[in-house]
């Protein structure tokens, strides 16, 4: 025989098997439900939970936060004077880290965080989560807004630390080291110490006697304290935030 | 699933808020019942990990549910007393949410999402903000949130507080439905939420669960027994300055008093059957509700 005849011998004498179409479609449910099942048993990873939290932030406080920026860039191009620079950059710093206020704070003002203290990411893994994502945000923002500056406005590194990095750091250790307190109206505290942060800053750099003082040495000790501050008050956070039903709150 | 309690206790500077509570509990609901300020939101924090004890343990299976951190989160589902949430969300992005802290993949979350929006009835509001929902409707997200990771252990603080009766008879008949085959504990100061529901039910006041058993157990061990009396309204006061009066109904006639009464109080009462209420009161007394108790 043949090579062709031996393959139509065989084919013929094999039998196409009768697919049951219901068997078909139980395995295919079954499989489904496998999968489901395995999903719904193995947790999101820490890095798969943390891009989640992108969604849930809301983007208007970004959209905000660079408008802010942007703001401040159009003033500083068109001003140009030393004075009008300190004042501006002065007071946008402080306003930039005070957008962050509502999403910092929203679970405390919404009153939701029973519900995610007792999830599988805890309180404090959340919080991470957001102050993460918010850092990366900004170190992206203020990157492109100082790399942007230094070329177009003539800026030094000296002036944007001293003028816009050294009032912004001061806030964010206002915010943060009162998003440690349990107390319900922390967030407009935080708020309003900001503002008081501002006036106090602009008394300073526009009194010339006051701000020709302070030299270089000082505006390091100053900077380098803060930057304690904020970690310290970042970590108060971290620690305290599983905290927050152990003193002034409902026991009943 | 069972949850060990050992000497469980929680002191707030001077208030003892739980006072060393000893209780066994597996699968099946359990009614936590005592008036505002008796510790009841103190000590289901504590089942949750929201707060730690001053002294003792809870144990899960034999382990202490602190050290098991995430992991007995994992199986745990709450619905707190206060419960807040996004009001931007729409419900689905808000379920969606409490399902990424749950630590549940995207897939399985959207499938139990709209599974669990067809079981508490809000599957065509789930594109509406949850701050446009009615109180009884974001109840019903509450419950559904605490339900996405299909919990060993759901505990629920006051789920029906705020809730008008027919909403409070839907909601007891969606947690008799969720309550199979895991651990819910419902704490309430309204008896009817766990009359029909609880197979154990827990009296709990100043801090301690002082009497625990099922319903029928809790009525044969309280002695009291029940009366209707018909009094002129002239002698209401006298009846209620001799007697625990549960009930005063004022007739064209006079009124009618259910007291609350180891012998019977008059030649003229009839005695009726002692119902759960009763027993809530003759525990609890008229304090029952008392903003004093909460501090």
């Amino acid at each position: 025989m043949t090579l062709d005849e031996k393959l139509k011998v065989y084919s013929d004498s094999q039998t196409i098997p009768k697919i049951d179409e219901e068997c078909v479609k139980k395995t295919i449910l079954a499989s489904k439900a496998a999968l489901y099942q395995s999903e719904l048993e193995s947790p999101l990873s820490g890095i798969d939970f943390l891009f989640h939290q992108i969604r849930y932030i809301r983007k208007r406080w970004w959209i905000a936060q660079a408008l802010v920026l942007l703001a401040l860039w159009i003033f500083l191009f068109i001003s140009g004077s030393g004075v009008a620079m300190q004042r501006s950059m002065g007071i946008m710093a402080p306003v930039f880290v005070i957008l962050l206020l509502p999403e910092l704070w929203k679970n405390q003002s919404n009153a939701s965080m029973e519900v995610e203290a007792a999830s599988y990411f805890s309180i404090r893994k959340i919080y991470a989560a957001r102050m993460t994502l918010f850092a990366i945000a900004d170190l992206l923002m203020l990157s492109l807004f100082f790399a942007v500056s230094i070329v177009t406005l003539k800026l030094t590194v000296g002036e944007m630390i001293i003028q816009f990095f050294l009032p912004m750091n001061v806030t964010c250790c206002i915010c943060f080291r009162n998003l440690c307190s349990n107390r319900e109206e922390s967030g407009y505290t935080a708020f309003l110490m900001s503002l008081v942060w501002i006036a106090v800053w602009m008394m300073i750099v526009l009194q010339e006697r006051i701000y020709r003082r302070i030299t270089a040495p000082i505006w390091a000790g100053v900077i380098i304290l803060s930057f304690v501050y904020l970690i310290y008050s970042v970590c108060k956070v971290w620690k305290n935030c599983e905290k927050y039903w152990e003193v002034n709150h409902s026991w009943n | 699933m069972e949850l060990e309690i050992i000497n469980l206790t929680k002191e707030f500077k001077e208030i003892i808020a739980v006072d060393h509570i000893n209780l066994s509990m597996k699968n099946g609901v359990y009614g936590l019942l005592g008036v505002n300020g008796a510790g009841k939101t103190t000590f289901m924090r504590m089942l949750c990990t929201l707060i730690r004890p001053s002294v003792g343990k809870i144990l899960c299976e034999g382990k202490d549910i602190f050290e098991m951190d995430g992991e007995y989160r994992k199986i745990l589902g709450y619905l707190p007393q206060e419960f807040g949430f996004y009001p931007d969300f729409t419900v689905q992005d808000y379920l969606m949410y409490v399902a990424s802290i749950k630590g549940i993949r995207q897939t399985a979350a959207k499938k139990r999402t709209k599974i669990l929006l067809q079981q508490v009835g809000l599957s065509k509001v789930q594109n509406r903000k949850m701050k446009k929902l009615s109180g009884g409707m974001k109840r019903r997200v509450g419950i559904a949130q605490a339900m996405l990771n299909n919990p060993k252990i759901l505990i629920l603080d006051e789920p029906t507080a705020g809730l008008d009766p027919s909403e409070r008879i839907r909601f007891r008949n969606l947690i008799s439905e969720l309550s199979q085959d895991r651990l819910v504990l419902l704490s309430t100061h309204i008896v009817s939420d766990i009359e029909y529901i609880a197979n154990q039910i827990l009296l709990m006041q100043n801090g301690k669960i002082f009497h625990s058993g099922t319903q029928e157990e809790i009525l044969n061990e309280v002695p009291i027994r029940v009366w209707r009396l018909d009094v002129r309204k002239s002698e209401v006061e006298h009846w209620q300055a001799m007697y625990k009066v549960a009930n005063l109904k004022t007739m064209p006639q006079g009124a009618e008093l259910r007291i609350l009464s180891e012998q019977c109080p008059d030649t003229n009462a009839k005695e009726e059957e002692l119902t759960l209420e009763d027993v809530f009161l003759y525990y609890f007394g008229e304090k029952a509700g008392n903003n004093d108790d909460v501090l």
